[in-house]
């Protein structure tokens, strides 16, 4: 048995409303699992729920061999953090990090280490001796994720952690909490909407919609091979290009074509594969400026983002965004034929 | 080149003893998206306001064309302005909401006229299906979308937008950001985009200007402001993950960090120096000194990665079929040819 086992987990409202539709999941210890979904997708009820923040309708959760699905919050020994934090403000920085160690009886000496290397590692050591209340957001929030982190619970719980920081300081303390998390081993369920920081952190990710889980996977399993067009829209910045398409018979075996063009990629091996509609997928990088490629389009728009750029292309098949080295070469209006990596043409059925 | 649309010259505004803008001059051209990227504080919504006729500047002078604009009331300056909070009548409609702005006296619109402009704003938006839904009905992005409909049915010289995509989902952010591209475009009207994100710049402006603390660092294309940064300070503020910056001395020809690490091959001896390194021009191999793999992010096309080398934490970006390992020992090698040096004196800034 994994160390933590959500088993057949629900949560339905009085009001009818199916947040979490019964989901199961595995968790080994010291894992870093991310539950990713758009708003409404069930990741924050399920958190609350792994918290006892809310009672289940149905399904259990194990820990370590211990069944806590009705266990009050206070017994369940778990560091949680908010989007919005909430520390004490009559206390001093130093103190808001050390209540939770001097609760647990943790001796003066060892709280003293370990509150210092903390706050050495969020950076906040200049600000110890000061009381909350002043310091910005991003300060407030660092002393949370520092008050947080110090301990080591039975998991950490962390919902949306940096949706107030602004950019700079979210990848900052991305990276803390990355570090801080592979130090003390504790294993972590993590709650975001911004796939972006959900490939960042995720050993493994959970993408949910409309209160299931879609998917379960490392980054670059769900990146490369999502199970579905609405897990390959939502992963990757840009989503993944998606078009329709046709699977025909044609002499014995199956064809795809889109918008009459035949298309190359491997075909799921599922034997009831009939004639009908499919939907194709292909990242962005594995479509390839070929003067005599089979996908002819007119450059929209080209963004410069440093290290690479996107040209946005308006073809028959609709719009695709290409990732390219460097934007020299395209300009918007330009007409362009393309041509794809089929070894990377997915095909949803 | 085309002559400006609108010319700042020597503009500074302070509220109290706070300085807000100090001695800016701008010029807004034809047909350009012109980005304006700084931090909290930096001066962008001053800059924007003023422009609008909110502020009225201590000194300086604005000018549209030739005529002196400085003391015209905002009604008479013919610019549309979108705010980051959507600033919608709740209790109306969308197509009430939008029918606003032009029923205004003084504009002698006919009834036929303001549909037609409806019309053909909600179709370029696609909102016409949401026309007849209450704004308090709408999603974030349909409340945004609307907020954008209502600037462009006036038809303006000239948009201000005021950090329009921050309050939204990632995912929302990223198509909205391209509908916003393509629309400017169709409508061949100048827009002053505001943003304190650095993705948005990027991707988005013909131009971009650097805003801190009231002035202009710097001001160029994405790509020359990201190549070619005068500053750190500048350097920082466009790029994801940030350019590493490395304090060094030259030394027995090379750039040597505090730590005895050797950076890259240095022309003379004994000066001080920044020099920024952006993470895609670092190799993971070939370099003399070895760096420790904190962290490692799979962002899909490419990886992140977090290492500790010359005496500090540097973001590297390698291919995504380099296979690297947390604690592993990797020995970076800089791209020089790419590097930026500033020298200690002048990087202050």
């Amino acid at each position: 048995m994994a160390y933590l086992e959500i088993q057949g987990l629900q949560k339905t409202y009085p009001d009818g409303t199916d947040a979490v539709k019964g989901i199961s999941l595995s968790v080994e210890e010291g894992e870093f699992i991310v539950l990713l979904g758009p708003s409404g997708c069930g990741k924050t009820t399920t958190l609350r729920m792994l918290a006892g923040l809310e009672i289940p309708t149905g399904g259990q959760i194990v820990v370590n061999d211990r069944n806590l699905t009705n266990l009050p919050s206070s017994h369940r020994d778990v560091g949680f953090v908010f989007q919005f934090y909430a520390l004490y403000p009559h206390m001093t920085v130093a103190q808001n990090i050390s209540f939770p160690l001097e609760n647990m009886g943790v001796s003066k000496e060892d709280i003293a280490k370990q509150v210092s290397e903390v706050a050495d590692r969020v950076g906040i050591t200049a600000l110890m001796s000061q009381y909350p209340g002043p310091l910005s957001g991003g300060d407030q929030q660092r002393v949370a994720l520092a008050r947080a982190m110090v301990r080591r619970p039975m998991l950490y719980l962390m919902d949306e952690p940096l949706g107030t920081l602004d950019a700079d300081h979210r990848m900052e303390m991305r990276e803390f909490i990355r570090e801080q998390q592979t130090d003390t081993g504790v294993t972590t369920i993590y709650v975001t909407h911004d796939q972006e920081e959900a490939m960042a952190l995720a050993d493994r990710m959970v993408v949910m919609k409309e209160g299931h889980i879609c998917q379960v996977g490392t980054p670059s399993e769900v990146y490369e091979d999502p199970s579905d067009p609405f897990v390959a829209h939502f992963v990757g910045s840009p989503g993944m290009n998606l078009l329709d398409a046709k699977l025909v018979a044609e002499n014995g075996h199956l064809a795809i074509m889109a918008n009459n063009i035949p298309i190359i990629a491997h075909l799921p091996t599922i034997e009831k594969l009939k004639p009908g509609s499919v939907t194709l997928g292909i990242r962005s990088e594995y479509l390839i400026p070929d003067a005599e490629g089979p996908i002819e389009g007119q450059i929209v728009l080209v963004e410069h983002l440093g290290a690479f750029a996107m040209v946005y292309i308006d073809t028959s098949w609709g719009r695709l965004v290409m990732r390219v080295p460097s934007a020299v070469d395209y300009e918007p209006g330009a007409p362009i034929r393309i041509t794809y990596d089929p070894q990377h043409m997915k095909v949803f059925t | 080149m085309t002559s400006p649309v609108l010319s700042l010259k020597h503009i500074s505004k302070r509220f109290g003893g706070i300085t807000a803008l100090q001695d800016l001059s701008l010029d807004v051209h034809p047909d350009e998206l012109l980005v304006v990227l700084g931090p909290t504080g930096a001066g962008k919504t001053t800059l924007l306001r003023t422009i609008a006729g909110l502020e009225h500047p201590d000194e300086g002078t604005l000018y549209r064309g030739d005529q002196d604009i400085t003391r015209i009331p905002p009604a008479d300056r013919n610019v549309s302005l979108v705010f980051q909070n959507f600033s919608l009548y709740p209790d109306w409609t969308v197509l009430e909401n939008l029918a606003f702005p032009l029923k205004a006296p003084g504009r002698n619109l006919s009834a036929d006229e303001i549909r037609s402009r409806i019309d053909w704003a909600a179709d370029i938006l696609k909102i016409t299906s949401l026309l007849d839904r209450p704004a308090t009905r709408l999603s974030g992005g349909e409340m945004q979308r609307v907020a954008i409909g209502r600037a462009i049915v006036r038809r303006p010289r000239l948009f201000l937008l005021d950090e329009p995509l921050t309050n939204l989902d990632a995912k929302l952010r990223e198509a909205l950001r391209v509908e916003l591209v393509t629309l400017r475009r169709e409508l061949k009207t100048p827009m002053i985009f505001v943003t304190h994100d650095q993705m948005e710049a990027m991707s988005m402006g013909d131009r971009v200007i650097v805003l801190h603390e009231g002035t202009i660092l710097q001001e160029g294309t994405p790509e020359e402001i990201y190549t070619h940064p005068v500053s750190p300070t500048v350097a920082r503020q466009l790029g994801y993950p940030p350019i590493n910056l490395i304090s060094a001395t030259a030394q027995n020809g090379s750039y040597t960090a505090d730590d005895g690490t050797e950076i890259m091959p240095a022309t003379g001896a004994g000066e001080s120096a920044v020099i920024g390194i952006r993470p895609e021009d670092i190799e993971p191999s070939g370099g003399k000194h070895s760096g420790l793999v904190r962290v490692v992010e799979h962002m899909g096309p490419m990886t992140i990665l977090v290492v500790q080398w010359a005496g500090q934490e540097i973001h590297m970006i390698v291919p995504k079929h380099q296979k690297v390992q947390v604690g592993e020992e990797i020995y970076p090698q800089v791209v020089h040819e790419k590097a930026v040096v500033w020298s200690a004196d002048t990087s202050s800034c």
